[in-house]
């Protein structure tokens, strides 16, 4: 295949931190800011300029709110957010030399 | 994007959907608290009712399962916020739990108290609905062993009705130890050889 013939890569998921994001919201229904910081091993303000690109993409949706005085963020994966990751997937699989023309 | 930087991203996928599946994993510690509490509920029923004190038996029931519903509740919850995250499959089973609850609920304490039926049909319904119940999980958490646990409380609801009515409640004791103990001790080993996994 000609580099040109390549299926372009998602720029918004194209990045390890919001791809291991998306990849952890696909199985959950939802996630706490602290549960993906653990799991992406990133930092609290590297994660957060991250996930406010997913959302903007409208990949997640966030909810803001309290666990007894503590804010709480959760985060789910979107209808579209799913659909972009699936393209992604798909793309990739492109990518490896076995689906190479 | 090479082949290699594509290999590395279909990894961490991998990486990611490994660590999310074994950090969802299920301890089956509802099982256990349950299966405890109601083996305890139902050997004080049986010695209330050899030493005759009837009127107590149902105070033992509301003090046991009242208790114990505000204490699984609390415990659940706690154990949610530490954990973070809720799973497709904890929502569906969180549903078929509830509904477990209004069974047990309406069948032990609702429709004898109304006197639809006698109070010696309360183990056989109530390990129906467990039937029920365990059958309905051994769906949502893809296990065949609850399956199998399922049809064994069918079989011991069944096996209940030729018993004597007053001893059908020691019938339910073992049935309770096969059909949640048993099933609890084996998803909190797999969920501690997961964990060790984890750590590893």
């Amino acid at each position: 295949m000609r580099p040109d013939k390549f299926p372009p890569l998602d720029p918004v998921i194209h990045s390890q931190v919001r791809l291991a994001v998306l990849s952890v919201l696909l199985s959950l229904k939802n996630a706490d800011f602290n549960y993906l910081k653990k799991l992406t091993e990133t930092t609290d303000g590297n994660l957060s300029t991250h996930l406010s690109k997913l959302e903007e993409a409208g990949y997640i949706s966030i909810a803001k709110s309290f666990r007894g005085k503590k804010p709480l963020t959760t985060c789910a994966l979107t209808e579209k957010g799913r659909k972009a990751f699936a393209g992604y997937l798909k793309a990739l699989e492109e990518y490896l030399p076995g689906n190479k023309e | 994007m090479t082949d290699e930087q594509a290999k590395q991203d279909l990894q961490l996928i991998r990486e990611m959907l490994e660590k999310t599946r074994q950090a969802t994993a299920e301890s089956g510690w509802q099982f256990i608290f349950w299966g405890i509490l109601i083996i305890v509920a139902s050997a004080g029923s049986y010695v209330l009712a050899v030493l005759e004190k009837y009127e107590w038996i149902w105070a033992n029931w509301i003090v046991f399962m009242g208790g114990g519903l505000a204490l699984f509740l609390a415990l659940g919850v706690k154990r949610r916020q530490n954990r973070g995250v809720k799973t497709y499959a904890q929502a569906a089973a969180d549903h078929f739990v509830l509904a477990g609850c209004v069974g047990f609920l309406m069948s032990g304490f609702v429709f004898p108290l109304l006197k639809l039926y006698s109070v010696f049909v309360i183990p056989v319904m109530i390990a129906m609905i467990a039937g029920m119940l365990v059958f309905s999980l051994a769906g949502v958490y893809e296990s065949k062993m609850l399956r199998w646990f399922g049809l064994v409380w069918w079989l011991g609801a069944a096996a209940m009705i030729p018993v004597r009515e007053d001893n059908r409640i020691l019938v339910f004791i073992p049935l309770m130890v096969v059909g949640y103990l048993i099933p609890g001790f084996i998803f909190t080993a797999k969920y501690r050889k997961t964990r060790a996994g984890r750590e590893a």
